[in-house]
Formats: structure tokens, sequence, C-alpha cells
């Protein structure tokens, strides 16, 4: 997949899979992995940033094994995001493929 | 490329971050590496998931609104830097260190030193201001004393007018020693007439300062108590303030205020009771008091600071 593509939407993608349940970073890669194709490293600074800019807080819970993880919850401001995120995310994809199919049709 | 050398690579190429977004970054990345090895990869393989390094740089800097450029920039001085023996880093920074430690510890020595120094001149100051202005109130009575002195002497060799001295009255320890030589010529008239009329003048001038000493002593214990006893209402005052304080009163301005209040008030006093005119021979005097009222005024003239002077003179 284009990695242009990936990258606007992964955020939603992320967003979206600690909006279900609070995650810990490989989890979520994991996670994310299952929906797209994604370079694993990427997933980390874009955790970050989101923490950063307070969608998510973080907080560590022991594990069973190995050392404490690092678990990311999303805020009322990520909560607003996502959905701000996804309505453009929709609004785009439908005016892509109608514009898609309208071009079909002319041809 | 094994994960030691994948973290340190990436820890160098971050270190324009904080160290401790630099450690919680890199923590993040050796769990994740961690938990590929536990579901079975190799470390390399894990390693090699994450694409190229420069990317991954690039992409954890973007997340931290950090210029690709700057990093660039600093990466090729931190690379030659990296090229050191570590041994060679920590000698550099051990002798920064130390370095800095002894110009901090020079520049507190030269400040200290300066600090000391005009203390010493400001007291040196003051102590001179004082003495001068000693000097300048004492004067006046210096002057009396030595006219006095000279007016007996000269009365005395000229075997005539007591009358003078006694009327001048300020040399009393002379005249005491006077009225013991006049003793000796019980009959001669103008001695004992002069006694007479000097010892009158010089329990005048005794009375007349002891009485401004006892307002002086009263106004003061008076000034002193009467702001003492403000002190203390004020004590009662933040007592009561800071039982209602934690109470959640929004007194704290007025409670602080109260304090420095009291503390005002209470050195006030002391300060008050430090000016009480006590000449140390109040004690002494009560003693001699039997031998003749003369030791009083003497002594209240000590309290002017004339008593080195005069004894010289004498």
């Amino acid at each position: 997949m284009n990695a242009q593509f990936k990258k606007g939407v992964l955020e939603l993608i992320v967003l979206e899979s600690v909006r279900q349940r609070d995650m810990y970073g490989y989890e979520l890669v994991v996670e994310v992995s299952k929906v797209v194709d994604v370079n694993e490293g990427t997933i980390y600074p874009l955790l970050k940033r989101l923490t950063n800019e307070h969608y998510f807080e973080t907080y560590l819970r022991e594990s069973t094994e190995g050392p404490p993880r690092k678990y990311y919850h999303l805020t009322a401001a990520g909560v607003l995001y996502r959905d701000e995120l996804e309505q453009e995310w929709r609004v785009l994809s439908e005016k892509v493929s109608g514009f898609l199919d309208f071009c079909k049709k002319g041809s | 490329m094994d994960k030691k050398t994948f973290l340190s690579e990436l820890k160098r190429s971050l270190s324009v971050l904080q160290e401790e977004e630099l450690q919680d970054i890199i923590s993040e990345y050796e769990q994740h590496i961690d938990l590929k090895v536990e579901n079975g990869l190799s470390e390399e393989e894990a390693i090699a998931d994450f694409g190229s390094l420069a990317d991954l740089k690039a992409e954890i800097l973007e997340a931290y609104h950090v210029r690709a450029d700057f990093n660039a920039a600093s990466e090729g001085s931190k690379g030659n830097d990296s090229k050191r023996p570590i041994g060679d880093f920590q000698k550099k920074g051990s002798r920064s260190l130390k370095g800095f430690l002894e110009r901090m510890r020079r520049d507190l020595m030269r400040a200290g030193k300066m600090v000391w120094e005009g203390i010493s001149v400001a007291g040196r100051g003051i102590w001179k201001g004082v003495k001068w202005g000693k000097r300048q109130i004492c004067r006046p009575f210096m002057w009396i004393w030595r006219v006095g002195k000279s007016t007996e002497e000269k009365g005395e060799f000229e075997g005539k007018q007591s009358y003078s001295f006694g009327f001048r009255g300020k040399g009393k320890s002379q005249e005491k020693r006077n009225m013991e030589r006049t003793r000796e010529k019980e009959g001669d008239m103008f001695h004992t007439v002069g006694r007479v009329i000097g010892r009158g003048f010089h329990w005048c001038i005794s009375a007349v300062i002891w009485c401004i000493r006892l307002g002086w002593n009263i106004g003061c214990v008076l000034a002193s108590l009467l702001v003492g006893a403000f002190g203390l209402f004020c004590l009662y005052g933040l007592g009561i303030l800071a039982v209602l304080l934690p109470k959640g009163y929004p007194l704290l301005g007025i409670t602080i205020g109260c304090l420095g209040m009291v503390l005002c008030l209470f050195s006030l006093t002391g300060f008050g009771f430090t000016l009480l005119w006590r000449s140390d021979g109040k004690r002494k005097k009560d003693r001699e008091r039997p031998e003749g009222i003369r030791g009083d005024e003497n002594q209240d003239i000590e309290g002017f600071g004339l008593e080195v002077e005069g004894e010289q003179h004498a």
C-alpha cells in the first residue's frame, strides 16, 4: 500500500484501537498491523506525538513477565479528535469514490 | 544488527532529544524487540521490521517537531565524537567538571573577600563616625570641665574665692580634694562660704540631672510597656487568626501581617528598655552616698563619656 495513504489513516486506526481498550505499544502495533501493513517503527513516534498533544495519556502497569508496560488511554480530547478524523475520512473517501465512479461512468 | 547496537545507534541519532524523552522512546523500542523475540523472531528479524534507521529517526524526530536538517547537522559532529573511546569522553567530562568547580570556588572566594572587605570598611567608617559624633557632643562639657578645673587651681594658688569655682561648679573630684585641704585651714571664712555655696550648686545640678533622668526613664518604661501591651494584644489576635486559618477562612494575609506586628512590637519593647539611662555608677553611688553627694554628679558626667578625658587632665 502507498506509504502516504497509510500515514494519513494510521492515526485514525490507532485512535480507534485505543478507544476500544487501553493498550501498550506492542499490542497496538500488532492490532494496527492486522488492518494495514505498516512499518512497526512508525507507530511509536505517532504514539509519542499523540501523547504530547494530549490525545493520549499513559500509565504503567506491571506485567506478569518482563518490565512494566506503558499503557495508552484515549482522553476526551482524543475522542473528539478521533471523531473529527473519522468525519474527514468518510467525506474524503466518499468524494474520492464518487469521483472515481463518475469517471468510470464517463469513460 | 543486534538489539544493543540498534538501540545505541538510535540513541545517538536522537541525541537532540531530552534525556527523559530519549529514555522513554528507547525503552518502547527495546520492549518491542523483546516481545518480538519472545514470539519466536530473532533480534535481527525484529529490527529489520523497523525499516531503515534513517527513516525511523526522521519519523521520530518529526513526531517531536524537530527539524530534520538540524538533526543532520548535529549528527555530523556527534558522529565524530562517538568515534572516540568512551574513556576519553569521561575524562573530558570530569575535566570540565573539575574546571567548573575550580572556577566556582575561586569566584566564591573572591566574592566572599569583597563582601568581607566591604563590611570591614563600612564598620571602620561607622566606628569613626560614632567617635567623632561623641567628641562633638562632649566638647562643650569638656570645655566647662577644663575651665572649672583651671579656675579651681587658680583659686587655690591665690588662696581666695572658692566662690568662683563653686559657681562654675564642675570641678567635683578636684573640689573634693580641695575641701580636704581647705578643712585644714579651718579658720578661713572664704573657703567655708565657698564650700557651702559650691555644695549647694552641686546638689542643684545633680538634682536637675536626676530629675531629667527620672523623667526619661519613666517615659521609656511607659512607652515600652505600652508597646509591649499592644504586642500582647496582637499576639492574642494572632492566636485567634491561627485557629481560624485552618478552618478555611481567607485570612492568610492578615495572619502574616499580625505575626509581623507581634515581632515588630516586641522588638520595639526590647529596644525601649535598652534606651534606659542607666549609669552603671548608680549602685556605686548608693554606697558612696554617706560620704557625700558629690559623687553623684561626677558619675553623671562620666555618662557623657568625659571620664577618660577628665582623667587625662587630672
